[in-house]
């Protein structure tokens, strides 16, 4: 209802008195300590005796909903979303400069770098994380993780905040907000203004999940699983709410991504001519509209049981619930987190081998069908409790699911054959991306089979295949990603050299890394043990030697992209020569993107000679009509 | 007199309806799951629960429902104080059937009725996550109400934030309707 208000804000902002208001995150913070108090103080009323605590865990939960609430409001949805819904005039967006980015935000461009600057954060917290556990692990004896506890609860705060904040958001919601509009030719989003309090969610989500362990230590990694999480501390309930949070804020991207992508499209942009990347995000859109209700929901299910003290999910209920819930939800996720990557690299390749993309409706249905059997592999993540003939479907669907991830992968190799290709940062970074994943997915395939599973379950061989799939998979295609479009962010270009510098740098490392884990595994590591036998003390420790470079070389590529980002040197507008509509524009673009709409009448990835233009603007489409 | 809408007002109000439609077809998810839930941990066993009110609490949201629609159907004529009566209709008789599920929650207290007894729980989270979703809905039928109230009156050509309100209700009506069979019946 609000978001009707959007469209007439800008066609008339209603002159709103000129009042100096508090900035936007510190009254968001107020109002998020008032919300805390004040339904703390509700459940104490509610249930009081003279022996109850302050806070108790039902008040730590009841008073958390209230800091969200607060926190919402403070930022600006009081004014911008609940006075509108009841019939008050929205005063309009009055901030400008850098302090449109503190605030609610209605611009996508403005959302989009939001997400960005979130998901990097949380990025270099859940590195430090990493980077504390790879330290631990240098011992075979406890450092400083005294407790196995507290390096567990490390191990689940670096898996929470890597899977639902860098993973999911970095590309859906950061890349995905700031250049799908500008894909489709569009001006704005469809739910701008839920999209823009959708990201402050974030920040609500991290910071829950970053402090849980301050109200007990929570044991069971990324999963939550029950029943694990009824014998730990209540810090495990900010867990379920941390990402309730953080997968809110996703849904809401998606909600409003496939909306836009369905009906903002311009002129002659057809389903046929969808550039690669907005293919990628309307399929993890889907997946996330579908998958992301059924594990809130679940996270509130085992919220309430471990709350209230029901038998739900523990030995007396259904043991293997949530377990069974989380990873149909679980599964689906590694997609939604890997196929905007495998988008990307078909979105770079024609650009820097001028060469037309090699079965493009390959690459496409490959991203579809990718999505449409991401549901059916669920369970190969409980071979160890299942029945013989259960594993079998899924064990088959997974080995399956290589064939439509093959497609968009040999439709990248298809291009770059025989191609003279631009070894730009953004391309180096494409092929290591390539070859990351192809290690993944290779070894996916030993964790997919029944017999190999069994023996390679919970070792360092199943986190190496995970960490290939995701690290390498998605944060070097999010890193291609960013050098790419970093002259259209900020009209400046990159150093080539510290480009390829710092790419070289973290390809090695990660690999370094990455592949001792398979080692690891192979010769008995295993997962969740801050102590372990001591003959395997060696590797690990030169592989922690190797994570500390890799988290070393992620800084250096973020302070270059930082200073390129601010203080490059100007490019112009089209550097890469691309054709996609994006480029079409002023770098960075207007507020509404583009001055007259573009008019699309032909694909997006011809390239050679004679190969027709794609775009033509709106006024040279009337004259020549 | 109806006033004509320009063709990209028109594309928009379609892309928010749809848009709206998809985030319903998504929340449906969530019901799926606690039926799921339901089934998986307390079996098919209906629980202690009385008929009487559980049949009452659905009448009260079917009234509500129906009245919420027909609030729709009143200003899709023109009707607007038709419109308002019936969405202040649909709201306290969905306060009504929030209140009842309270009380059924009390009488299970009241009758010892443990907890943590599979039929019980299921009970209370169901109804408790159902009622989280009410407590929404029903904010946004209010706030349809107070806006309408506020801008002098939707008219048969402006009237998005009714049909929504009203969506948005009808979905919470029909999830108590499913919960209510498959809690009390099978």
């Amino acid at each position: 209802m609000a978001q009707r208000a959007s469209v007439e804000v800008k066609t008339s902002t209603p002159v709103a008195p000129d009042r100096r208001m508090m900035p936007p995150v510190l009254r968001a913070l107020l109002f998020a300590a008032i919300g805390f108090v004040v339904l703390d103080a509700l459940t104490v009323l509610l249930d009081y005796s003279p022996q109850s605590p302050y806070l108790s865990q039902t008040g730590a939960v009841a008073g958390w909903f209230g800091a969200l609430v607060g926190w919402l409001l403070g930022i600006g949805g009081y004014e911008h979303i609940i006075k509108p819904m009841l019939g008050f005039d929205d005063p309009g967006y009055k901030q400008v400069g850098w302090r449109r980015f503190f605030q609610l935000a209605d611009d996508h461009k403005v959302i989009g770098v939001q997400y960005l600057v979130f998901s990097t954060g949380t990025f270099l917290i859940a590195g430090l994380v990493a980077m504390a556990m790879r330290f631990q692990l240098m011992s075979w004896q406890p450092t400083i993780f005294q407790y196995p506890q507290s390096y567990l609860n490390a191990v689940g705060i670096h898996g929470t905040l890597m899977m639902f904040t860098v993973a999911t958001v970095a590309m859906f919601g950061g890349l995905g907000n700031y250049m799908v509009p500008l894909m489709i030719g569009a001006k704005e989003t469809v739910f701008s203004k839920a999209s823009g309090i959708g990201v402050w969610l974030v920040p609500v989500g991290v910071l829950t999940v970053a402090f849980s362990p301050l109200l007990g230590a929570w044991t069971t990694g990324w999963r939550g699983y029950e029943p694990l999480a009824a014998s730990d501390g209540v810090g495990m309930l900010y867990y379920y709410l941390g990402v309730f949070a953080l997968t809110l804020s996703s849904l809401i991207v998606a909600l409003n991504l496939v909306t836009t992508i369905l009906f903002k499209r311009t002129k002659g942009l057809t389903w046929n001519r969808l550039p690669l990347f907005v293919w990628g995000i309307l399929t993890v859109s889907l997946l996330t509209v579908i998958w992301f209700p059924e594990i809130q929901t679940t996270f509130l299910l085992a919220l309430t049981d471990k709350m209230a003290m029901l038998n739900m999910f523990n030995g007396l209920g259904h043991a293997l619930g949530f377990s069974e819930f989380f990873w149909l939800f679980g599964h689906p996720e590694v997609y939604i987190v890997v196929v905007p990557a495998l988008a990307m690299w078909n979105e770079i390749i024609p650009v820097f081998t001028r060469k037309s993309l090699f079965a493009r409706p390959m690459a496409v249905l490959g991203l579809v069908f990718v999505m449409m059997l991401s549901g059916m592999v669920w369970a190969h993540h409980m071979f160890t409790n299942m029945r013989y003939s259960e594993m079998l479907p899924f064990s088959f669907f997974t080995e399956m699911i290589s064939i439509p991830t093959g497609f968009a992968y040999l439709a990248a190799i298809g291009t770059i054959w025989n191609s003279r290709m631009r070894l730009t940062t953004p391309m180096l970074l494409v092929l290591m991306s390539m070859f990351n994943f192809l290690i993944g997915g290779l070894t996916g395939l030993f964790v997919a089979d029944v017999p190999a599973n069994l023996q390679l379950h919970n070792t360092f061989f199943v986190v190496g295949h995970f960490h290939f799939t995701i690290i390498g998979g998605m944060v070097f295609s999010w890193m291609a990603a960013m050098y790419y479009w970093l002259p259209k962010f900020s009209g400046r270009t990159y150093n080539e050299f510290w480009g390829k510098f710092g790419a070289i740098w973290v390809f090695v490392a990660f690999n370094a890394t990455f592949l001792n884990f398979f080692i690891l595994g192979l010769h008995g590591m295993n997962r969740w043990v801050s102590a372990y036998p001591k003959y395997l003390q060696p590797e690990n420790f030169w592989t922690s030697i190797a994570a500390f470079f890799l988290g070393a070389g992620f800084g250096i590529n973020l302070i270059h992209i930082v200073w390129a980002w601010v203080k490059g040197p100007k490019v112009q507008e089209n550097p890469w020569q691309a054709k996609t509509l994006e480029w079409q524009t002023s770098s960075p673009p207007p507020r509404y993107n583009f001055e007259e709409l573009p008019v699309v009448v032909a694909g997006f990835y011809n390239y050679g000679e004679g190969a027709p233009e794609p775009v033509i603007v709106a006024k040279q489409a009337g004259t020549q009509a | 007199m109806a006033i004509q809408k320009t063709r990209g007002e028109m594309e928009d109000m379609r892309a928010i309806r749809t848009g709206f439609g998809i985030f319903l077809a998504s929340l449906s998810v969530m019901l799926v799951t606690l039926v799921a839930a339901r089934y998986l941990t307390a079996g098919s066993t209906v629980g202690p629960y009385s008929q009487w009110l559980g049949a009452i609490t659905t009448l009260f949201m079917l009234i509500s429902g129906f009245a919420a629609r027909s609030a729709r159907t009143a200003i899709v004529r023109g009707n607007n104080q038709a419109m308002q009566s019936r969405l202040g209709l649909g709201f306290w008789f969905g306060v009504l059937t929030v209140a009842a599920v309270l009380l059924q929650w009390i009488l299970l207290n009241n009758q010892g009725v443990p907890v943590t007894l599979p039929a019980a729980e299921v009970y209370y989270v169901l109804t408790g996550i159902w009622m989280l979703l009410a407590v929404v809905s029903g904010f946004v039928l209010y706030a349809s109400k107070a806006r309408g109230r506020r801008i002098g009156g939707y008219t048969v050509d402006n009237h998005w934030d009714v049909d929504a309100a009203t969506y948005f209700w009808t979905w919470t009506a029909m999830g108590w309707i499913v919960l209510y069979i498959v809690l009390y019946f099978i």
